[in-house]
């Protein structure tokens, strides 16, 4: 049930200073803010000149010193590339203004740009880049984590859905109505399966389809799979009311089915308990974890389920929503609650 | 002469299914449907009785894989050919493909089917044994169980039943804290399969990890200068008996239990 804790290397967010857009941007965008802060402070074309001296060679430093060092990135925690970031150009800064004073002939005047703030300046500068390329990266990576997400759905259905067809296919001869319903149960939850990832659906809706999940499983499974629905606090109207975003709890009974009762031979029972807490709706599933004999057959589980919703609760509610997953005692827990948010 | 077929599957609209087509296609197949089952037990304690020519086995089942269970079938003399029905795994699929073993997607249409049980009703049982062998091997498949040919049948031990295994002259003793069984099987085939849950003390003994309750010195045997070496014995949680530790082995077992404690 839980699976093995795996390295997973850090996401880097070093920019990438060795591609030319990025060296061309950084460059234009330092020498702009240098150009301006000369012209404010009245020094002109000659304090540009005199700045340019030191501005130069940091800057294209840092970005050679930080595309060597981007390749790191897999090792080191965001927080910690982000301060690298800043790091990086702030002594690189001090190493070329140490240089500049001891360099006769006076290239350097050290009254235009004093040591301490050529520094500061130099990780200011580091940091804000870091943080603007980052911010790009991530305006523009939605259309790939989608891409990994309809991926990830893809490799969990073909089994179920085999699986399913076959069990219609075994009733039309001899329950020619229940395969009727199975397969209208079956196309309703393909459909919603097929909209966008982003949908907004009633709790009421999602129950649904969750029992027509459910109904589609017993078709296949039988005895062995019984199901407990508990309701705590919540009206019908309030059922209809509430808006979660589609897919919310169907994905987290497929897990359950999956390692809670196909990978048994003995009836299990999942029990789902929905309750409200003032403005929240809470939400738990819970399924006996079964011995490690009983799932000797069955293939070790990967928990992408609960870590795909736990991000789309999180890019939706941010912190007024959580997931939890894990075993406690004989069972395994998952327990999420959401925000109350009432439609029309 | 009709062949006689065997259906294994947990799922019973499955084993529905695929009867239902064995009717259909009997005109073109003759065939007789023997029994079936829900799960590997089950099967491997009906299969002797009902002695088919084929079995149709799901992959996926719970308790015991198919893979593991046409290991064990394949012990059977004669063993029954088998084909293996699944609605999806990629994995095994293409292990299969390697090691040229017969497979059936579901849903099974009553072409493929008749297509394969009559390729399967050709088929010798022998190199099909050692191609799901080396299948079970390519996808790490561990046997759960030791299905252990007796008086005709075949008893099934859960491997985390096993104290400890000892080769003998011909042959493997196989010790749990209730009975001793005999295996046919070589030392080293084992250790290669199972070393995860089992440790070699010995030149011929191989004991379960979980088994190993400590260890402690034994009698010297004056008599014999070989056993007078192996001074150090394993003590097993729920069998009486100890076993000898090798001076090769020592350090090993030394280091095992360091880092239990």
């Amino acid at each position: 049930m839980t699976p093995a804790p795996k390295a997973t290397p850090f996401e880097t967010v070093v920019p990438d200073c060795c591609n030319i857009g990025m060296v061309t941007r950084t460059l234009v965008a330092v020498n702009l803010v240098v150009f301006l802060a000369e012209m404010v402070e009245g020094r002109g074309w000659s304090g540009m000149l005199g700045a340019s001296v030191l501005v130069e060679p940091v800057s294209l430093a840092s970005l050679v010193s930080l595309c060597g060092l981007r390749r790191l990135s897999r090792v080191i925690p965001p927080w910690g590339q982000r301060a690298l970031c800043a790091l990086v150009p702030a002594a690189i800064a001090s190493l070329v203004i140490q240089f500049l004073l001891s360099t006769p002939g006076g290239l350097f005047d050290l009254s235009v740009v004093p040591a301490t703030e050529g520094m500061l300046t130099a990780g200011v500068f580091g940091i804000a880049l870091q943080h603007y390329f980052e911010l790009r990266t991530r305006a523009f990576s939605p259309a790939l984590s989608e891409a990994r997400l309809q991926a990830l759905q893809a490799r969990i259905r073909p089994h179920f859905l085999f699986n399913s067809l076959n069990a219609v296919l075994s009733l039309i001869r001899t329950e020619p109505l229940r395969a009727e319903s199975t397969l209208e149960d079956l196309s309703e939850l393909f459909r919603v399966l097929m909209r966008d990832a982003r949908d907004v659906t009633s709790l009421e809706e999602e129950i649904r389809l969750c029992r027509q999940y459910l109904s589609i499983e017993k078709v296949r499974l039988g005895e062995r799979l019984q199901v407990q629905w508990k309701t705590e606090g919540i009206s019908e109207k309030m059922l209809r009311k509430a808006r979660v975003p589609s897919l919310l709890l169907q994905p987290l009974l497929e897990n359950a089915v999956h390692y809670g009762v196909e990978a048994v031979s003995e009836p299990v029972t999942i029990e789902i308990e929905l309750a409200r807490q003032t403005d929240r709706i809470l939400v738990g599933i819970f399924n006996p974890i079964p011995t490690a004999s009983a799932t000797a057959g069955t293939r070790g589980g990967n928990h992408m389920a609960l870590e795909n919703i736990r991000e789309r609760l999180a890019l939706l509610y941010d912190v007024e929503a959580q997931l939890t997953a894990g075993p406690a005692g004989d069972r395994f827990e998952v327990r999420l609650y959401f925000p109350y948010v009432r439609g029309d | 002469m009709a062949n006689r077929i065997f259906i294994v599957d947990d799922e019973a609209p499955a084993r529905a299914r695929m009867a239902m087509l064995l009717a259909d296609i009997a005109p073109e197949f003759p065939n007789m449907l023997v029994g079936q089952a829900e799960n590997g037990a089950m099967a491997l304690a009906a299969i002797p009785d009902a002695r088919p020519d084929i079995v149709l086995m799901d992959i996926q089942m719970p308790g015991m894989s198919g893979i593991e269970l046409a290991g064990h079938l394949g012990r059977l003399e004669p063993a029954p050919a088998v084909i293996f029905v699944t609605a999806f795994d990629e994995f095994a699929l293409k292990a299969f493909e390697v090691h040229a073993i017969d497979y059936l997607l579901k849903p099974v249409r009553a072409a493929r089917l008749s297509d394969a049980l009559r390729r399967a009703a050709a088929l010798s049982a022998k190199p099909q044994a050692t191609a799901i062998a080396a299948t079970a091997n390519d996808l790490g498949v561990r046997r759960a169980h030791f299905a252990i040919p007796e008086r005709g049948r075949l008893t099934l031990v859960p491997v985390a039943d096993v104290v400890y295994l000892k080769a003998e002259l011909k042959y493997v003793t196989l010790r749990t804290r209730t009975r001793e069984h005999v295996l046919e099987e070589s030392l080293l085939s084992l250790e290669q399969e199972l070393g995860e849950r089992f440790v070699r003390v010995h030149r011929n003994t191989l004991v379960a990890r979980h088994a190993i309750a400590g260890v402690e010195r034994g009698v010297p045997d004056a008599s014999d200068p070989d056993k007078a070496q192996e001074a150090w014995q394993v003590v097993l949680t729920g069998v009486e008996e100890r076993l000898p530790i090798s001076r090769r082995q020592w350090p090993l077992i030394k280091a095992l239990l360091n880092r239990g404690a």
